[in-house]
């Protein structure tokens, strides 16, 4: 168990392309860190590189505070899992869970004993004689886990390792992941594009984008405080508001809105102070996540006026629901500003008890302190 | 009831029509299959049991041959040490030829694979194989021109002061075993392509992130997965090589003849059909058991790392 740096790492491909552009990273001791972005954002670049498998053009890796930037994969002591397992098709099971043992020079026996020892951790005691392609998705999936952790590595890699699975297997695996991992105390990175998958699994996420680290944090930080419009575009689903500030009090901020609404919203928690520049008539982005939305019904005096409703204390905007979607634990209302912007709304099931059909017209409302001004 | 009748139009001729189809279409299959079984039996069959035949007919020198069933020709052919030791012969530097293809050819191949670029990687495919364009006795004859006293490598090595004199390689036995290699090293540069393209590259990464310095990892992990594809090669080189006439007749000197060559020289020179068709039944008989020993070995071995593949892809769709 040990921590991890990426310091100012950079990484250049042939043609210019920069992978990975200046970050410093850490992963902590025992924690479980996602890299998380789109595709081409340099978060398997950056496993990479904690693997040994790329060489940062500059800049430093270190394990364990060692700096082991020059230092072969074979020499790393780190377990990686690949997005295609790479399991290999000539060796039985116990083999392939073995080979990280046998390559240390384990004495066949202490190696077996461990090997099999680990296949009971991931409850594939018996299966140790079979081949690869005799074993369903999931079990392949946790033999990769097996030979990953049989070396007992220092830090645990994983690169997209539930990409091929379907939605229900991949849930049964990730509880299984989570499970080992904190059995194990073991530090662990894991690369991935799915923001879900990110939320469930990680102690901390790190978005990044266009081989930088937009934000680090733990996921609710991640969701609730995002510090850029990216991060709150991509992790989550979320409603944006383009705006200008028109008054400010601290870290609160009332935007007017492109359509002419007034919104009231603060400013992300610590990460980073806003520049001195963001005073009133800032260009400004609004996120409100669709939970935070309230639907109500029209009243036939607000009529399709600006929205205003005193008794709620809070100006709103008329809409007109397009689509409802049943999804699950959620209803999601679609719905359109009358400027034919899209908003999405959303309500646990059961809560949405409103008499709202397709074509009604209804007004949204923000809840107070759930919108975030973003002002890059 | 309207609904259900109207897609067979015709009531009454339901029956016929929907069991017809089927019996008109083996039919059609059947007489499909004429063409490519007559062609099998045209150009195969009947070649071949003709061989069969002659071999077993009575030699008249300086007159053709007569029908009749004499064991005389086999007898010739195993009791005399000539063509029992070009048989001999000819398995061994078809071996050799072989072992030289793979152990030139994979290094090749293996770097071929790994370049990164894929523009690259089709340039050397197409060069390496682009000498098949050009049939075997012009590059057997280029090759005796390069390996002679006059002009090429003798004159090189003569100027270069390896050698007191031009020499001439050409023919003799390393020019032939040169030009086999020359002439055989695509087919073995083809057939490891394929296998080690199919190795994902993450195997590799894997056995060095386990702790294989390149050197096992090759060993325990690239090797045995190009085996299949290495043995497939291996086999098609050697039967190749013994079936090839015009590189030892071109480059060879008589030590270097292969039975091919011997074959054709009874036929042509000789004008003894009879022996020449027995030599090619005893050929064709090894080279048929060999192909079949072979193809056992590596049909059985249990490298097999694309079935696994294919059904580990599927199983994950479930």
């Amino acid at each position: 168990m040990s921590r991890v740096d990426l310091v100012q790492v950079t990484k250049t491909y042939p043609g210019g392309v920069k992978a990975v552009d200046g970050v410093s990273l850490t992963v902590e001791a025992g924690e479980f860190l996602t890299l998380l972005g789109p595709s081409g954002c340099g978060k398997t670049t950056s496993l990479r590189m904690i693997a040994g498998f790329e060489q940062p053009d500059s800049g430093k890796v270190l394990i364990g505070g060692k700096d082991v930037t020059r230092v072969p994969p074979y020499e790393r002591d780190t377990g990686m899992v690949f997005q295609s397992l790479a399991l290999f098709p000539h060796m039985t099971v116990l083999d392939n869970v073995m080979y990280g043992l046998r390559m240390r020079r384990v004495p066949r026996p202490e190696a077996e004993a461990r090997a099999r020892e680990m296949l009971a951790l991931v409850q594939l005691s018996g299966f140790e004689q079979r081949r690869p392609h005799q074993l369903s998705g999931g079990q392949r999936q946790r033999v990769a886990f097996a030979r990953a952790l049989a070396i007992n590595p220092s830090i645990f890699l994983l690169d997209e390792p539930f990409a091929a699975l379907d939605a229900k297997l991949r849930d049964e695996l990730q509880v299984e992941l989570r499970r080992l991992q904190q059995r194990l105390r073991i530090t662990t990175v894991f690369v991935t594009h799915n923001q879900r998958e990110a939320m469930t699994l990680s102690d901390r996420i790190a978005v990044m984008r266009d081989g930088r680290v937009e934000q680090v944090g733990t996921p609710q930080e991640v969701y609730e405080e995002p510090a850029t419009v990216f991060v709150a575009g991509f992790v989550g689903m979320t409603n944006f508001f383009k705006g200008r500030i028109v008054s400010k009090e601290g870290v609160y901020v009332r935007v007017r809105t492109e359509e002419g609404y007034e919104i009231v919203g603060r400013l992300p928690a610590p990460n980073g102070a806003p520049p001195d520049g963001l005073s009133e008539g800032a260009a400004v982005t609004v996120s409100v996540r669709p939970e935070a939305l309230r639907l109500t019904e029209s009243r036939p005096e607000n009529g399709d006026g600006a929205g205003a409703n005193p008794a709620a204390g809070a100006p709103g905007i008329p809409v007109t629901v397009d689509m409802i979607r049943f999804v699950g634990e959620l209803v999601e209302y679609h719905l359109f500003t009358p400027s034919g912007q899209e908003l999405i709304c959303t309500y646990q099931r059961g809560q949405a008890a409103l008499p709202l059909g397709q074509g009604a017209k209804a007004v949204v409302r923000v809840e107070p302190g759930e919108a975030r001004v973003l002002w890059r | 009831m309207a609904l259900k009748t109207q897609p067979s139009s015709i009531p009454g001729g339901e029956t016929v029509t929907a069991v017809a189809p089927a019996a008109r279409e083996g039919r059609w299959a059947r007489l499909l299959l004429i063409y490519p079984v007559g062609m099998l039996v045209v150009f195969f069959v009947i070649p071949l049991v003709m061989m069969f035949v002659v071999s077993f007919y009575r030699n008249i020198p300086g007159a053709g041959w007569e029908p009749a069933f004499t064991l005389e020709n086999y007898v010739r052919a195993f009791s005399r040490g000539l063509y029992r030791d070009r048989l001999i012969y000819t398995l061994e530097i078809s071996a050799l030829n072989a072992v030289l293809c793979l152990l030139i050819g994979y290094p090749f191949t293996y770097y071929l694979v790994r370049l990164a670029s894929p523009f690259w990687r089709k340039v050397g495919l197409t060069l390496a194989i682009s000498t098949l364009w050009l049939t075997y006795v012009v590059r057997s004859y280029a090759w005796s021109v390069l390996l002679s006293a006059t002009s090429g490598i003798g004159q090189v090595l003569f100027w270069l002061g390896v050698t007191e004199r031009p020499t001439g390689y050409a023919p003799g036995p390393l020019a032939t075993v040169v030009g086999l290699l020359y002439v055989f090293l695509p087919f073995m540069i083809l057939s490891l392509y394929g296998s080690l393209k199919a190795i994902d590259p993450s195997m590799e990464e894997a056995s060095m992130n386990l702790g294989a310095r390149p050197w096992r990892t090759f060993w325990h992990v690239v090797l045995p997965l190009s085996l299949p594809g290495a043995a497939a090669g291996a086999v098609m080189v050697f039967l190749l090589t013994m079936g090839n006439y015009v590189v030892p007749s071109i480059l060879g000197q008589p030590a270097q003849w292969t039975m091919p060559v011997i074959i054709t020289n009874q036929v042509m020179n000789e004008s003894n059909v009879p022996f020449g068709a027995a030599m090619s039944v005893i050929l064709l008989a090894v080279l048929g058991l060999l192909g079949y020993a072979t193809g056992r070995l590596v049909g059985s071995a249990r490298v097999n790392p694309y079935a696994g593949s294919r059904v580990a892809e599927g199983g994950e769709r479930r």
